[in-house]
């Protein structure tokens, strides 16, 4: 072992005694130990089958990137697996409609309205939580009702005007023919009633045929 | 032959077992003495002095020569020889306060051991010493290692190291002066 005055000049600086000390190693080497000890520790590499250290290549990639891709990568990618998820998405809707339902959909409207009133005489508390549930066909039948009342009333009042005369003529009370005629032609109809003669009635033709006309009586029929 | 041409040498295929042996060839006193320092006998000290070199044979491709190859090789038997005694502890189920007796017998133990000689009761004080005190006194002392490379091998700041041999020198004076 080199021995340099430095390390002896520091103990001193101490005021240590072991400058003053030997600093050779007491201990026993095997002859030949370090002759030997290469090629023994080969053949124990060889043995152990130690593998070669990772070859000394270069690292450095011979490959060339676009400028600027590695900025934009993250959203185009994000954009592409969204693109990707809406595209394998179905465009029709997948419900189908029962064969034959539209034509079928009046007449069951009409068996549910009838069905309704039924229903509508039992008085019935619906909780809003079945609110959500609420069958279509019932809603429609409501409004064919409503249509129906609708239409009935119209006809009733509406076209009253328009119905036979011969009813409306029936509508009309004796009495109320009595005042006409004897104010209209100062005929005792009482007289006339009883005896059923009327041939000294002194009316004339035109005047019949006007109050005929007058009341709605058609000539033709 | 310069520690740069026998790693070159080393990286080298064809050339890579010869440079390999030439390094142990180099190498493997200054490593043998720095580890039988703290393990003590000869035995163990093969056994671990393999160890080293075997990582050797494994790594020296990847050394990028940052640090010195001296520098490398001295930190693998350091860590090498450290784990080893921690193992032997534990098998022994040896506490730190132990670490005395343990070499004392194995110092008492070696051929041609004289308690009277001033080599081996320097042997007895240094081996009271903590391990790492143990270290930074047998790299000074012994191998004359300057303060900035022991730093590189033993991780630690050079006031530290300092301050750690002044009081390992302290201790090995007490213990052959009998105080």
């Amino acid at each position: 072992m080199k021995k340099e005055n430095s390390i002896s000049e520091e103990l001193i600086s101490m005021g240590s005694r072991l400058a003053d000390y030997s600093r050779n190693m007491p201990y026993v080497v095997p002859e030949v130990f370090f002759v030997d000890f290469p090629i023994t520790l080969q053949e124990t590499i060889d043995e152990l089958g130690v593998p070669d250290s990772v070859p000394a290549w270069s690292k450095k990639q011979p490959f060339s990137v676009p400028q600027g891709y590695f900025d934009g990568l993250a959203d185009h990618i994000s954009a592409a697996i969204a693109n990707e998820i809406t595209s394998s998405l179905p465009k029709s809707i997948p419900q189908q409609v029962p064969v034959g339902y539209f034509d079928n959909l009046p007449a069951q409207l009409l068996a549910a309205v009838k069905a309704s009133d039924v229903v509508n005489k039992v008085v019935k508390v619906i909780p809003l939580k079945r609110r959500t549930n609420v069958n279509p066909i019932r809603w429609a039948a409501a409004a064919v009702l409503l249509i129906c009342v609708g239409l009935g009333s119209y006809e009733t009042f509406y076209n009253r005007q328009h119905s036979n005369p011969e009813n409306m003529l029936a509508s009309v009370t004796n009495s109320d023919i009595q005042d006409y005629v004897q104010g209209t032609y100062r005929v005792d109809v009482d007289h006339i009633v009883t005896n059923n003669d009327i041939s000294n009635l002194q009316v004339d033709n035109k005047d019949i045929e006007e109050y005929l006309d007058e009341t709605g009586w058609d000539q033709t029929e | 032959m310069d520690d740069h041409i026998l790693v070159a040498s080393f990286k080298r295929e064809q050339s890579k077992e010869a440079a390999f042996t030439k390094l142990v060839q180099k190498y493997q006193e200054r490593l043998y003495w720095h580890i039988r320092r703290m393990v003590v006998e000869h035995e163990d000290t093969n056994d671990i002095l393999q160890n080293v070199f075997i990582k050797v044979w494994k790594n020296l491709g990847e050394f990028r020569e940052e640090s010195n190859l001296y520098t490398w090789l001295y930190r693998i038997g350091t860590n090498e020889a450290l784990t080893w005694i921690e193992q032997q502890k534990r098998r022994a189920s040896v506490s730190m306060s132990d670490n005395e007796d343990v070499f004392s017998e194995k110092l008492k133990a070696q051929t041609d051991f004289d308690p009277n000689m001033i080599e081996w009761k320097l042997q007895q004080a240094i081996h009271i010493l903590p391990e790492k005190q143990k270290l930074v006194f047998n790299l000074r002392y012994y191998d004359e290692m300057p303060y900035e490379e022991m730093a590189g091998i033993l991780g630690t700041s050079v006031g530290a190291l300092k301050a750690s041999y002044h009081h390992a020198v302290k201790k090995v004076e007490a213990f052959l002066t009998g105080n």
